[in-house]
């Protein structure tokens, strides 16, 4: 499995739009400290890029890419080597390119220019949002075979995490407004791995504001330590699920 | 330091120039071993315009009267301690009396009366200083005083609970007091004014109180300059005032849900110029304020910098920064009747062509995100989603449920340096 993910990795490294993810983050990730005196309103920049365009990139490209390899895995289907152990390797080729990609264009800047608590979560919460989103990719993919299909679902995915799911919330939000519905939104919230991850940002950057009135319900739930970590480990469950679930029907699907 | 020194020279000139007509004003050692071993006798010993000069030892002794002009002074800090008695420790009830160089501790806790440390009942001229108050009950208490000077005192108490706690230096209907150079911690207000007129607070520090800071009202005239108000639990309020000013002083870390860096209620023509609101839940809020100038302040990291209710008029905000604040103005109104001009907004985004250090773009500091929030705020768990931030831009570009007029028509490209 190792020497799998291995080529993988390798053959992805040469990939010239790994390149130009790495390019694209580095830019945006370096050229945001030397331009912005301000490292707060940077860090608020590399936040949208780290919640918007990391998943969309991520997701679409690993999408692609699997689609794109579907000779390959063929191939070495043929193999004597176990199902889930491609897909595995698979899933770790993907992920290693993308997380050094972000450590590197993002991650890097923000330790050397911003070295803070804000800083670590933004980092712990991209590198978790790349695998999430790898994983739900690596579903949608097994799982739908027609590519232009798969390439919408896919789509869809991302606009539901990053745009509706918000507006649904904000609705909900209004038509209970006279109810208690702090908890309820909590709950909520811990559907959308997008916003699980923002809310954990957020809870450090702008912890003063999230003092007013119900922030004070979240944040004692997200604040406190024992709150960053269920947030983290339903991450984990974000991407354990849907990584499980594609490797379920990788191992019986008829290739 | 030059103003207090030369009110203690006056102070000195009215003691001595006194003191002239009943011959020498003598030195009464206190302590153990010495004529007197304990405060009380000797002040009934002393005449007017005497020195009592206490030896450092501790006392346990309280409601020491004082109803004569004296100098009562601790030798190498002596401790006069109250043993949690429901007793004042020194209470002034003459003009001239100064009280310096003392350990003061466990006054008790009393809900009948406000007992303190040093409570001055009626007198001019006094001084307290160089003091350490310790787990007292009320610290400084003054009542009818006048030309009065309280510095370089040291309060602490260690209460829990807000009912049970009373203020570190309490002044109430009072003229011409001088309060600088103390800290206050541990008490339910720092320092609260109450009918206090033409008095100035100055270079004090006051942190870790359970309510507030500040907490002052119906005093008028009155200067705040170089104190530090951080972590109370409401911040710092200023109530039914006029012409106040507050200059360089830092309000920082108050956080909770009714927690102000400052909060001005019915206040005007005061100003408010250059001081620093950091990392508090609300930086400013205003509540029929009038005619207050707002100038030259940093706002930063502050969940709301400036909330501006409705019912105040005429209020100039201008060269102020807003660094990284969640929301920079919030208001209630859909109109504006105060001016905003010339400041730096950080979540500013125009350019400035003509290069005159203006962005050529007007800015408008109040976002739909904090008005939704004031209407539901559960909806403050949605910050930077970005729904939020597509309906922010849009509702910037066309403002409909903002106040259009509130505009900075010159919003600086970089901030001012304060």
């Amino acid at each position: 499995m190792w020497k799998l993910s291995y080529y993988i990795l390798g053959d992805l490294i040469k990939n010239r739009i790994i390149l130009g993810y790495l390019l694209f983050l580095s830019v945006v990730g370096w050229g945001v400290f030397f331009l912005e005196s301000q490292p707060e309103k940077a860090l608020l920049v590399l936040m949208q890029v780290a919640l918007m365009a990391v998943p969309l990139i991520v997701m679409v490209f690993a999408t692609i890419y699997y689609y794109n390899s579907r000779e390959f895995i063929l191939l070495i289907l043929t193999q004597p080597i176990a199902r889930s152990a491609v897909i595995k390797s698979f899933f770790a080729g993907l992920s290693c390119a993308f997380i050094l990609s972000f450590l590197i264009g993002i991650g890097l800047p923000l330790v050397l220019f911003y070295p803070s608590m804000e800083s670590f979560y933004l980092i712990i919460s991209g590198l978790m949002l790349s695998l999430v989103f790898i994983a739900i990719a690596l579903y949608v993919s097994i799982k739908v075979q027609d590519k232009a299909r798969g390439m919408g679902v896919v789509l869809l995915l991302w606009v539901f995490f990053a745009f509706l799911y918000d507006g649904f919330l904000i609705f909900f939000m209004y038509q209970f407004s006279d109810y208690p519905i702090e908890e309820g939104v909590l709950v909520l919230t811990l559907f959308n791995p997008i916003d699980i991850a923002r809310i954990t940002i957020i809870m450090k950057t702008e912890a003063s504001a999230m003092m007013g009135l119900s922030g004070a319900v979240f944040r004692e739930f997200f604040g406190s330590s024992k709150g960053v970590l269920v947030s983290l480990t339903i991450l984990v469950i974000w991407w354990v699920l849907p990584f499980v679930l594609a490797g379920k029907i990788f191992s019986k699907k008829d290739m | 330091m030059i103003v207090v020194s030369k009110k203690i020279a006056a102070a000195l000139i009215i003691v001595l120039g006194c003191a002239l007509p009943c011959a020498f004003a003598k030195i009464l050692p206190v302590g153990p071993g010495e004529r007197f071993a304990e405060i009380t006798p000797a002040v009934a010993a002393a005449h007017a315009f005497d020195t009592l000069l206490v030896k450092k030892a501790t006392y346990r002794e309280h409601t020491i009267i004082i109803n004569k002009p004296l100098w009562v002074m601790g030798e190498g800090m002596p401790v006069i301690d109250a043993r949690n008695k429901e007793a004042d420790i020194f209470i002034i009830m003459s003009d001239s009396v100064f009280i310096e160089g003392f350990v003061l501790s466990n006054v008790g806790v009393s809900y009948l009366n406000e007992y303190a440390a040093v409570k001055v009942r009626k007198g001019r001229n006094g001084v307290v200083r160089n003091n350490t108050i310790k787990d007292c009950y009320f610290g400084i208490y003054l009542e009818y005083a006048r030309d009065y000077i309280i510095s370089n005192n040291d309060i602490v108490a260690h209460t829990k609970d807000e009912s049970s706690a009373g203020n570190a230096i309490h002044v109430w209907k009072a003229n011409n007091i001088e309060i600088a150079y103390n800290s206050a911690t541990g008490h339910r207000d720092g320092i609260y004014f109450e009918f206090v007129d033409d008095s100035k607070i100055h270079h004090n520090v006051s942190f870790n109180n359970l309510r507030y800071g500040l907490h002052f009202m119906f005093s008028n005239r009155d200067g705040y300059f170089f104190n530090e108000f951080t972590d109370n639990g409401a911040g710092v309020a200023v109530m039914f005032s006029k012409q106040i000013r507050m200059e360089e002083n830092l309000f920082a870390n108050n956080w909770g849900t009714a927690s102000y860096g400052l909060l001005l209620k019915e206040i005007s023509d005061g100003e408010i110029h250059k001081n620093r609101f950091i990392q508090n839940t609300i930086g400013i809020l205003a509540e029929g304020a009038n005619r207050l100038s707002i100038q030259r302040n940093q706002f930063t990291q502050n969940g709301t910098a400036l909330d501006m209710k409705g019912n105040c008029l005429d209020n100039k905000v201008t060269h102020n920064n807003f660094l990284a604040n969640t929301f920079e103005v919030v208001t209630n109104s859909k109109y504006n009747n105060n001016e905003y001009n010339s400041n730096y907004w950080s979540l500013y985004s125009g350019y400035d062509l003509d290069r005159d250090g203006f962005g050529d773009l007007p800015y408008r500091p109040v976002n739909l995100f904090a008005k939704i929030t004031n209407e539901i705020p559960s909806a403050s768990i949605m910050l930077h989603s970005f729904f939020v931030n597509i309906l922010e831009l849009s509702e910037r570009i066309f403002p409909e449920i903002i106040p259009e007029e509130l505009v900075d028509k010159k919003p600086r490209m970089r901030p001012y340096i304060l």
